[in-house]
């Protein structure tokens, strides 16, 4: 027989996967939760809102789902998770420090550029810290070289960093929401996933996560496009290329991918408005992989249970992704004759 | 914290105080349980959820046969597509895989494993290649008429041009290089999810597990 606790309130023998006793109720993890609860709310004070949302939804997964608890749990979460929104860390401290004050406006551009220097420096630090993971680094390896046989290494290298810029933005976003998850995982062949520890609570939240792998990813093929332009070498237009049609491709509002996610947080009318637009870009520019996602969009704008409001955020983010990420991915890669 | 005036407690779940309740058919249980999927169950519960795991799968073949209808629909819907439009529609992949591992699943008896998952890929590849078969077909009889004009051949039977085609199709998603990048990750995708659905179900059960007095002095 699995090894039973015996209940210290009635004497009942508790299974060990329960988690409060099935008679009188007595929690199975209190003094855990009592720890993870002081920590929650220490962190709120500080104002770290990714530690806070992280012990809070600890908590939640050592509370059967059914009770007052984790119900007020489940409302803190969602206030919480809807904060992080209001104060981005960047945006965090952002007042201009008082000796810079003289300078003007050559101070607020020191300022605003020291800022910019903070948050790619920050995200530089993401990124390496991601390969730090022997999972990833090897399971690239593998994908490496699989790609470099297919295309050669010089390709094959810039859709893997494609790949993981596109990753590591699901895993900022799960980091600032407080949501575990494993490093991400490369499967020759199959692209690469983070796989969640934990549902997100809501639309809103998944929309975050799922969208913020695309942007990460604009951000990638945007750079890759820039090293073209500077150097002129066809192979960045070629990934940039690549990079642009692989998010755009998870945009696609089904399974899944990033854009089911994002959809989920939309409201019909805004469904609507994305699929018209993508069909509009279609019509202009005559790429396959438009009208798939005009056709699937165009679908999700009819489906039943879709909330009521939209998230204005997702709506924006979901429309501006698809425009500029088209654009990218109808640019002449020099070598590669487009049907 | 929350904004609740009442701080919360750690001591004792707030739920309705109901006793030991089986958690599927939902009568009290007086003096032992068992969980099945972490959930409390009574004796009789237990042996039925038991019984129902044990019951013998349908059987590779009905797998094969399930799968490969499945699969046959979603190339034709893949091929038509094309054929309609001219556009390559990839995403049709994963709804191959998906309606392959659904398939493949409901003939395993809903239970999986790991030779219904190499099966689910497997097919689910072949449906994929297998839409390509008619373009490649065609394009035989293309290019035997132009041989024709130089020098007149017997012709292909049409079997072995289907099977010459099929060979074909499965390496074309490989063939085609540079320009079937996001090709190869959606086929990917479908296999994976053919893979994801047949996936072995384990469903820990353990018990009994004593209630003692507590039943009776919890309701």
């Amino acid at each position: 027989m699995a090894d039973a606790k015996q209940c210290p309130g009635c004497g009942v023998e508790i299974a060990p996967r329960l988690l409060a006793c099935p008679v009188c109720r007595r929690l199975t993890r209190g003094a855990e939760l009592g720890e993870l609860a002081a920590a929650a709310e220490g962190a709120t004070r500080a104002g770290d809102l990714a530690l806070a949302l992280a012990s809070w939804r600890s908590a939640l997964e050592l509370l059967p789902a059914d009770t007052k608890q984790a119900e007020t749990i489940r409302a803190t979460i969602a206030s919480l998770s809807q904060r992080t929104d209001a104060t981005p860390p960047a945006a965090r401290a952002s007042a201009l420090p008082k000796w810079l004050a003289p300078l003007g406006a050559i101070g607020l551009l020191l300022w605003k550029f020291k800022f910019a220097l903070g948050f790619l420096l920050t995200k530089g630090k993401l990124l390496l810290l991601g390969l730090t993971k022997g999972s990833t680094f090897f399971s690239m390896l593998a994908s490496l070289g699989l790609y470099w046989s297919l295309w050669g290494w010089k390709f094959a290298l810039g859709f893997i960093v494609m790949l993981y810029v596109h990753e590591m933005g699901h895993v900022s976003a799960l980091r600032s929401l407080g949501i575990p998850a494993s490093a991400p995982m490369f499967i020759p062949g199959l692209g690469a996933f983070v796989r969640l520890k934990q549902y997100p609570a809501s639309a809103r939240e998944d929309a975050r996560i799922g969208l913020a792998g695309p942007i990460w990813g604009l951000a990638a093929a945007l750079a890759a496009y820039a090293v073209h332009l500077v150097t002129g070498e066809a192979i960045f237009a070629g990934i940039a290329h690549a990079g642009a049609t692989l998010n755009l491709f998870n945009l696609v509002p089904v399974w899944q991918l990033d854009g089911a996610r994002g959809m989920r947080a939309l409201a019909r009318r805004e469904r609507g408005l994305i699929a018209a637009g993508i069909a509009v870009g279609w019509a202009l520019t005559e790429q396959g992989l438009l009208f798939a996602l005009a056709l699937v969009a165009g679908w999700r704008a009819f489906e039943r249970g879709a909330p009521a409001e939209s998230d204005r955020r997702t709506f924006i983010e979901f429309a501006g992704l698809i425009v500029v990420l088209a654009a990218l991915a109808a640019i002449e890669v020099p070598g590669i004759v487009r049907r | 914290m929350n904004d609740e005036s009442k701080p919360l407690q750690f001591e004792t779940a707030e739920m309705p105080a109901t006793g030991a309740v089986c958690s599927a058919c939902k009568q009290p249980i007086v003096s032992s349980y068992f969980t099945v999927g972490g959930q409390v169950a009574c004796e009789r519960c237990k042996a039925e959820i038991e019984l129902a795991l044990q019951r013998s799968p349908g059987g590779a073949l009905r797998a094969v046969l399930l799968g490969s209808l499945a699969g046959l629909a979603g190339a034709a819907v893949w091929y038509g597509v094309r054929a309609a439009t001219d556009y390559e529609l990839g995403i049709i992949a994963i709804a191959i895989g998906w309606g392959v591992g659904t398939a493949v699943r409901h003939a395993s008896g809903g239970r999986g494993g790991r030779g219904y998952q190499v099966l689910a890929v497997a097919l689910t590849y072949f449906w994929i290649a297998a839409n390509y078969v008619p373009d490649l077909v065609a394009n035989f009889g293309t290019q035997a008429a132009d041989s024709a004009e130089a020098e007149p051949v017997a012709e292909t039977p049409l079997a072995v041009k289907i099977a010459l085609a099929a060979v074909v199709a499965l390496a074309l998603p490989f063939m085609q290089g540079f320009e079937n990048v996001i090709g190869i990750l959606i086929i990917g995708f479908g296999l994976y999810q053919a893979w994801q659905m047949n996936r072995r179900v384990a469903i820990a059960v353990e018990g009994p597990f004593s209630l003692g007095q507590g039943a009776a002095a919890g309701g």
